[in-house]
C-alpha cells in the first residue's frame, strides 16, 4: 500500500503543473487520486467532451489524435488534461490506449475541493500558471520580433 | 454589471466588498498607461468599466497586443502573485475606472477566500488557452482568414448588435489588429480591404461594423 502511494506521489511530482509543489501537497494530491487499468484501444478521453478529470500515465503508452490524424504519442510520467482540472473545457484531442495501460485518475470535482482545503497548493499552481503566462507572452513578443 | 461598480462573475457581492475596502477607486483617461512592461507591479487592478489593452514590445520596438481586457477582469494579477516585473504594458483605450488594490492586501484577500484561488486558477488557465491559441492562430490559414477570426472574435467578446449587423467599437488602430494576427500592417489592410469587397464588414474610424458575420465565420474556419 505504502509502495502504491509513493509510487502516485512520484509520477504526480512529474506532471508539469505540480512541479513546484511540496511533498506535503503531493501526497494530498495523492490521496484523491484513483489507478485505472486500460487495454490497447481503450479511449481515455475524447475531443470535443467537456473534461472532468486529469490522467497521469504510470505505464504503457496511448496516442494523442484531433479528428483522424496521430499528432503524437504519450508515454509514463505524462499527463493528459491536467487544465481540464481547472477549467472544464472541451478536450482538444482524443487520447488512445495503444499499448496496455496504468493511469492515475484525478477526478476534476475533487481537485477543485482539495484546491480549496489546502491554499498552498492553489499557489503553487498559481506560481506554476504565471510562469507559463510570463513564457507565452515573451514567446510572443519574441516570434513576432 | 460595470455601473454598479460589480466586476461580474468573478466576485460576489460580499467579496466585491471586501476588495474595496483593502482598495482604492482609480480613473484613468482614454490611452492613459495603466503600468508598463518591466516596472516593479505592487498592486493589482479589477476593472469596473472601460476597456483596457495589454501588450508587449518585441526587441525592433513593435508592440504586440495580447489581450483587451473588459470590466469584470483583474489587470496586472501575475506580479501580484509571482513578485516579479509586469510582464506587459497596459493601457486604457477608454475611460477607465479600476480599483486598486495593494499586492499585500491582495494576497490577504486570496488567502482568506480559497474560492478566490480557485477563480484565479480558472483565470490563468483561460489565458494560457488563449495564448495557445494565438499561436496555433499565427501558424495556420491565410492572413485574411486569420483576421476573421480575430474579428469574430472580438464580436462575440464585445461586439454591440446594430440592426442587422455587429458594431466593435474599439481605439484598436489597424497596427494593434496587425500585431494581433501576426502579419504586417500592409498585408492587415489588405486583408480588411478584400474583407470589405466581399461585403463582410464596413470600416469607420474606431469602428467596425461587421455586417456579414456568417460569411465572416466561415472565412475565419478556411484553413488552408
Amino acid at each position: 500500500m505504502r509502495r502504491t502511494e509513493d509510487g502516485k506521489v512520484r509520477r504526480l511530482g512529474e506532471v508539469e503543473l505540480f512541479r513546484h509543489c511540496t511533498p506535503k501537497e503531493l501526497a494530498r494530491l495523492a490521496s484523491i487520486t484513483d489507478e485505472a487499468v486500460l487495454e490497447t484501444g481503450q479511449v481515455l478521453c475524447r475531443q470535443g467532451e467537456v473534461a472532468t478529470a486529469a490522467y497521469v500515465i504510470d505505464d504503457g503508452e496511448a496516442s494523442v489524435k484531433i479528428g483522424d490524424q496521430v499528432i503524437g504519442t504519450v508515454g509514463p510520467g505524462e499527463s493528459v488534461g491536467e487544465m481540464g482540472l481547472l477549467d472544464y473545457r472541451p478536450r482538444s484531442a482524443s487520447v488512445i490506449a495503444r499499448s496496455p495501460m496504468k493511469v492515475y485518475v484525478i477526478n476534476a470535482r475533487r481537485f477543485e475541493s482539495v484546491l480549496e482545503d489546502t491554499p498552498t497548493l492553489a499557489r503553487s499552481l498559481l506560481r506554476e500558471l504565471t510562469g507559463r503566462i510570463r513564457s507565452l507572452d515573451q514567446a510572443a513578443a519574441e516570434t513576432a520580433a | 454589471m460595470a455601473g454598479s461598480g460589480h466586476p461580474g462573475g468573478f466576485l460576489s457581492e460580499d467579496e466585491w466588498r471586501t476588495l474595496e475596502a483593502n482598495g482604492r477607486a482609480r480613473r484613468f483617461r482614454a490611452r492613459q498607461r495603466l503600468f508598463r512592461e518591466g516596472e516593479h507591479g505592487d498592486h493589482v487592478l479589477a476593472i469596473r468599466s472601460g476597456r483596457v489593452k495589454i501588450s508587449v514590445q518585441t526587441r525592433s520596438g513593435r508592440e504586440i497586443l495580447l489581450a483587451v481586457k473588459e470590466p469584470g477582469d483583474l489587470v496586472g494579477e501575475l506580479s501580484v502573485i509571482d513578485g516579479r516585473p509586469r510582464s506587459a504594458t497596459a493601457i486604457a483605450l477608454d475611460p477607465v475606472d479600476a480599483l486598486v488594490v495593494p499586492a499585500p492586501a491582495f494576497a490577504a484577500f486570496v488567502e482568506g477566500h480559497p474560492r478566490i484561488a480557485v477563480q484565479l486558477l480558472r483565470i490563468l488557465a483561460a489565458q494560457i488557452r488563449d495564448a495557445d491559441r494565438r499561436s496555433v492562430d499565427r501558424d495556420t490559414g491565410d492572413i485574411t482568414c486569420r483576421v476573421a477570426r480575430r474579428l469574430v472574435d472580438l464580436a462575440e467578446r464585445l461586439g454591440e448588435h446594430r440592426g442587422s449587423g455587429v458594431e466593435i467599437t474599439l481605439a484598436l488602430s489597424q497596427d494593434d489588429l496587425a500585431a494581433w494576427v501576426g502579419a504586417t500592417r500592409e498585408a492587415t489592410s489588405r486583408a480588411l480591404g478584400g474583407l470589405r469587397a466581399e461585403g463582410c464588414l464596413t470600416t469607420g474610424r474606431q469602428r467596425i461594423v461587421l455586417t456579414d458575420l456568417p460569411a465572416l465565420r466561415n472565412r475565419a474556419h478556411e484553413v488552408e
